[in-house]
């Protein structure tokens, strides 16, 4: 049975709050809907600080900009119905290599 | 194996050097020395315009760890950052503070202008790389208080909620989207 993605309310105001390009944006949602899904647990990292659990960290060179990369870690929590990840925080870098 | 971040450690001791530099030229010395010293801030502020590439290496080596999984303490990680951020700030404004020694001496220390734009890209970065770092615990907590109360969202309809758009419409422009980069 593949997973089911959930955000917490204002997780999608937070991530238009960064102000991402629309290429972007769109390819957040994707990995969102799609690509952590099938891929967890395998693509989750297992961090112990500041929270004790799993992340889910990607990053992405703007295709309208080379230079500049986005970098995505969310908080993640899998439920025990063993069908649903539930997206707890999002946190967003953006670096420019110039 | 979680690995120490090499790089700050390297990073770290640049300017540690660079700031050892500072300390010496504020010292100063007779006025026979002076023009020695002020020479040998030529140096001083070439290592301390390396300011933003120093800091910009750095932080693409940690969020590169982060990325490969050799990070299990981002906050240790990224606060590790933040104090080498504060570090090159405080030695660069230290050089344009011996720079303005100099210069009330009648000694002409080349690059100050370059130096303060340098000062400004570095807080520039710093202020960016934490913007959303640490994530703020009382979200956290509301989130999952949310969450209890059934109030979780789908990803389609937050990110529609989010542009602006209705389910459908959001949906649309991301089969769009799929398509237009298949094309690529």
């Amino acid at each position: 049975m593949p997973y089911r993605a959930e955000l917490a309310p204002g997780i999608g105001a937070t991530i238009n709050s960064w102000g991402l390009p629309d290429f972007v944006f769109v390819e957040v949602h994707l990995r969102l809907r799609e690509s952590l899904p099938e891929g967890a647990p395998c693509n989750l990292l297992r961090v112990a600080a500041p929270f004790d659990g799993l992340v889910y960290f990607f990053e992405m060179v703007d295709p309208e900009n080379r230079f500049v990369t986005h970098a995505f870690a969310f908080h993640v929590v899998f439920l025990a119905d063993e069908e649903t990840i539930r997206v707890v925080s999002a946190s967003y870098l953006r670096q420019s290599t110039v | 194996v979680m690995t120490a971040n090499p790089v700050l450690r390297v990073e770290r001791q640049r300017l540690r050097a660079l700031g050892e530099a500072v300390h010496e030229a504020r010292r100063g010395g007779a006025a026979s020395e002076l023009a020695g010293l002020a020479h040998g801030m030529k140096g001083v502020m070439r290592m301390a315009l390396e300011g933003p590439d120093v800091m910009r290496a750095a932080w693409e080596f940690s969020r590169e760890r982060l990325a490969a999984g050799l990070v299990d303490d981002f906050d240790a990680e990224w606060q590790s950052l933040s104090g080498l951020f504060d570090e090159a700030v405080r030695v660069m404004r230290g050089a344009l503070e011996v720079a303005g020694m100099f210069a009330a001496k009648s000694y002409r220390i080349e690059g100050v202008t370059e130096l303060e734009d340098a000062v400004r890209q570095v807080r520039g970065m710093h202020l960016e790389a934490f913007k959303t770092w640490p994530p703020d615990p009382k979200k956290v907590a509301q989130a999952e208080a949310d969450f209890a109360a059934g109030k979780g969202q789908a990803v389609d309809e937050a990110f529609a909620q989010a542009a602006g758009v209705s389910t459908e419409d959001w949906l649309r422009r991301v089969e769009a989207h799929k398509a237009a980069r298949e094309k690529r």
